[in-house]
């Protein structure tokens, strides 16, 4: 759905992407990187308001640059950041709005709109001015906006910002409902590693305009060898603790969870050893990268 | 250290805390403060922090009331929520404006002042103006401000906020070392995963409430009605789910692709029987991954059984 | 028998659609007339439009004796008066200088952009809106008058039969004038409230530096620097009555206005300063 090669964007003379070769297929993408590392000039790019200084770049088929790319922004949903709405009119008659800007007829617009706002789950409080509502409703407006003309691309931006834990799960809920029934390849870019961790296919990581590292996402977490996580019932004694070592190196604890490395590749030893020492095991899972170690291991090499 | 008895805040009508009693013991470490947005989070860090006096009931830290009370205030660092600074001014002008106002002058302000920037990481970079630093960075600063003049108990409101996800790790790690140092932290937030990455310990609110207190296993342990899902990964998941039938205790189970999930009433009785299975090599067993015994859980069922 | 779980239905097909500039103007029209400030501004303008068609009633009375008054141009003219082209200033403010300001506020252009908007688009579509706003609010004070007279008097009413060729065109100078005005204004403020501050500021203080320099130079020409007087200017002179204000000075008066306060909503509203 993207294919980029060696795609360069330039301000003037300030580089804001540099060299980038990506493609993307459909499914949920994360997009990570510090503030500045090109995410917002990536969005600009997709969307065709700024040309390629050099490559070559395809999104949904149509070449970056050429006189086509505005017929692109018709099939590309763009959730912002920000609360990009507009406060003194109902949900309903914005995302008709929106539906309409995209090149749909009115009639359909406004059919469109209802369907798409049950769909984020907006039901009678759609009629209402946006003022009124709570930041999750209003989160879901402007999903609503995003998906009104069924793009092919979908860019969401931040959308579990300002959420509390159930606002967040339900929406995270929605960006994979989307996956799977649009059939829509998503750009996700959070701040939040547990939202990319929990939707993302792909990851793509993003540093001062280069690209540093994309792929699958089971792909990036590579598994660790002989490594694993233990936690216990109760907490191990100082004694317990020590003896963790007749089992393997101990790497890391945090909050009662063990970061092993096992002498063995042997996943029933820590059960004789819990056995053994008196302990009991509620977990012992292979250890995977976290993601934030992908991310901090991309950024600094 | 920290006491509430039947206190609670009110702004006018409008309902901050309801009348709330719990007490933190003495010691370092670090706490975690949650609750969704409106929970009362702000509310209770500006009683702990003599913002505001409480509107009934009674707040003591270090055992006074710490309510226009400089002896308590001076213990106490505060790095308020939010992100304004004068934009043109430099960092460490404006701390050594801050450092001021709480009574430090001379060296000793110099030297509070390179000992909290050495705290966050920012000796190099405090000579920048706020309006060329990251979040990241002035969110640090704010942090090296609530550390002058060397409190014994640090409360941070939603420091995370808005923070990239590596500036976020930096801060984690910062508080973390903090707290080793004898710290007594506590920080709210919003985001779950943010706090469970940070600490075990948390306070939980909710509509104004105190809902839960306590380490996220003993919350959960209370939490008997809902029996724990364990996940079993085993090269025969069906030779598993033969085991667990004939034990007693199995609420239920599901297969899945190469593991099946147990629901079991009691872990505390389930899970030694279940170490000796494995142990004696009763089944294939690859892994074992309890699925609702993280915060996320807790969280999700105490506001479902009490909301 | 099949359940029919709710999904989002497949993509529609995407039928023909309006022009995006017919699509905003209408969102912004509509935005317009639930306005409660409209009903304040209906009131005023329908008092001055029955003022004006008392008059087209009276005056033949009044000349009864020997229809003494002369069709005037000064008469025809007057139709788009002082008191109706200062309401008319001060709606199109209050509504053109929100149509940008709105939009920035709300932070709603950067989202316009990554629709198939372009600049144009957006400016036509504003443009629209604040330019036929005043010209629909200007056609009945023109065309009911000359109505009323056509049926009462025939070619001998006080009102031209070809009045409307001389104050329709005149109008859609003053609309032009009005609505591009507002505009630049509107997207120098932030919020609607400093659209309408701007628009206003620029109105009369362009008005008192006319007054002063016309003053100070001893040439009534330089009131060409004040809008209002641009806009009493015009129907004047397309209708031939006398004025202070000659061709020349109004058309350039008129010509500079519009390229700055166009220029001034074009540079504001550029979709690269979008999406930061």
């Amino acid at each position: 759905m993207i294919r980029f090669e060696q795609l360069e964007v330039r301000y003037g003379s300030r580089v804001a992407l540099q060299g980038v070769d990506l493609e993307l297929g459909p499914g949920v993408t994360g997009i990570l990187g510090p503030n500045g590392a090109g995410k917002s000039t990536l969005l600009k790019t997709l969307l065709g308001l700024l040309k390629p200084n050099a490559g070559q770049g395809w999104v949904l088929g149509i070449p970056l640059g050429s006189p086509e790319s505005v017929r692109l922004r018709e099939q590309v949903g763009y959730m912002p950041e920000y609360d990009a709405l507009v406060e003194d009119v109902s949900a309903f008659e914005q995302v008709a709005f929106w539906g309409e800007l995209s090149g749909m007829a009115a009639p359909q617009a406004r059919d469109r709109a209802h369907e798409v706002l049950h769909f984020v789950g907006l039901d009678e409080s759609r009629y209402r001015a946006v003022s009124g509502y709570s930041t999750g409703m209003r989160q879901r407006v402007k999903l609503a906006q995003a998906l009104v003309h069924s793009p092919g691309l979908l860019f969401l931006d931040e959308p579990t910002n300002g959420l509390d834990p159930d606002g967040r799960s339900r929406m995270l809920d929605l960006v994979l409902k989307v996956r799977d029934q649009l059939g829509a390849s998503v750009l996700l870019s959070s701040h939040l590693l547990e939202d990319v961790e929990r939707c993302a296919d792909h990851l793509v990581i993003l540093d001062q305009g280069c690209l540093k590292a994309s792929g699958s996402m089971n792909g990036l977490r590579s598994r660790l060898a002989r490594r694993c996580e233990l936690r216990f019932l109760d907490p191990l004694t100082p004694g317990q603790e020590a003896a963790l070592q007749e089992l393997g190196s101990l790497l890391a604890t945090r909050n009662g969870l063990y970061d092993l490395e096992l002498l063995e590749p042997d996943p029933v030893a820590p059960f004789r050893w819990a056995q053994a020492q008196g302990a009991v095991l509620v977990q012992l899972t292979p250890r995977h990268d976290r993601l934030d170690e992908v991310l901090l291991r991309a950024l600094h090499g | 250290m920290i006491t509430l008895d039947r206190a609670s805040l009110r702004y006018g009508d409008i309902l901050g805390l309801s009348p709330t009693s719990f007490s933190l013991p003495m010691g370092g470490g670090i706490t975690g403060l949650l609750g969704p947005n409106g929970a009362g989070k702000s509310s209770l860090l500006q009683l702990l922090c003599g913002l505001l006096p409480p509107s009934g009931g009674e707040v003591r830290v270090f055992g006074e009331a710490p309510y226009r009370n400089p002896a308590v205030l001076v213990r106490i660092g505060m790095v308020p929520e939010g992100d304004r600074f004068p934009a043109g001014l430099r960092g460490d002008r404006w701390l050594r404006m801050m450092g001021r106002l709480s009574g430090l002058a001379g060296t000793e302000l110099e030297s509070a002042l390179a000992r909290a920037l050495a705290m966050v990481g920012m000796v190099d970079r405090a000579h920048l103006p706020f309006s060329s630093m990251s979040k990241g960075m002035r969110q640090r600063v704010r942090l090296a401000q609530g550390l002058l003049h060397q409190p014994e108990l640090l409360v941070l409101d939603e420091p995370f906020n808005g923070l990239d996800p590596e500036a976020r790790l930096e801060l984690m790690e910062t508080l973390r070392g903090l707290a080793g140092q004898g710290k007594h932290i506590l920080v709210s937030s919003h985001i779950l995963g943010e706090v469970a990455q940070l600490t075990d310990r948390i306070l939980l609110l909710l509509r104004g409430r105190l809902l839960a207190e306590g380490s996220v296993s003993e919350i959960r342990a209370l939490l008997d009605r809902h029996p724990v899902e364990l996940r079993v990964h085993s090269g025969d998941p069906r030779a598993v789910a033969r085991w667990a039938v004939e034990e007693s205790g199995l609420a239920g189970l599901r297969m899945e692709e190469g593991a099946v999930v147990l629901s079991v009433r009691s872990p505390r009785t389930f899970l030694p029987r279940f170490q000796e299975a494995v142990s004696q090599g009763a089944f294939p067993f690859t892994a074992l991954s309890p699925l609702d015994l993280d915060l996320d859980a807790v969280f999700h069922y105490l506001v479902q059984d009490h909301a | 028998m099949p359940i029919h779980a709710p999904t989002l239905p497949p993509r529609p097909l995407q039928g023909e659609g309006l022009a995006p500039a017919l699509v905003l103007a209408r969102f912004e029209v509509r935005r317009i007339l639930r306005q409660r400030l409209g009903r304040f501004f209906g009131f005023a303008f329908a008092l001055v439009l029955l003022v004006d068609l008392a008059l087209v009633y009276f005056k033949p009375m009044a000349g009864v004796a020997g229809q003494l008054l002369p069709q005037g141009a000064a008469f025809q003219a007057g139709l788009l008066g002082k008191v109706l082209l200062f309401l008319l200033w001060l709606q199109v403010a209050q509504v053109g200088g929100g149509l940008v300001a709105r939009d920035t506020l709300y932070r709603i252009r950067p989202l316009m952009y990554a629709h198939p908007v372009r600049h144009l688009d957006y400016l036509l579509g504003k443009g629209l809106v604040a330019v036929g706003l005043p010209f629909l609010i200007l056609l009945p004070f023109i065309l009911l008058p000359w109505g009323v007279s056509l049926l009462m008097a025939g070619a001998q009413g006080p009102v031209w039969p070809t009045a409307p060729l001389h104050l329709i065109p005149a109008a859609l100078v003053v609309s032009f004038l009005m609505g591009i005005l507002t505009l630049g204004a509107s997207s120098l403020a932030s919020t609607p409230g400093g659209g309408f501050a701007w628009a206003l500021g620029g109105v009369l203080g362009c008005g008192v530096l006319g007054t002063l320099l016309s003053g100070l130079m001893g040439n009534p020409g330089w009131y060409a620097v004040s809008p209002m007087a641009l806009a009493q200017a015009w129907p004047r002179i397309l209708c031939g009555a006398s004025g202070e204000l000659g061709w020349i000075a109004t058309g350039l008066g008129t010509l500079v206005h519009l390229s700055f306060w166009l220029g001034v909503a074009v540079l504001r509203t550029r979709p690269r300063e979008a999406l930061a």
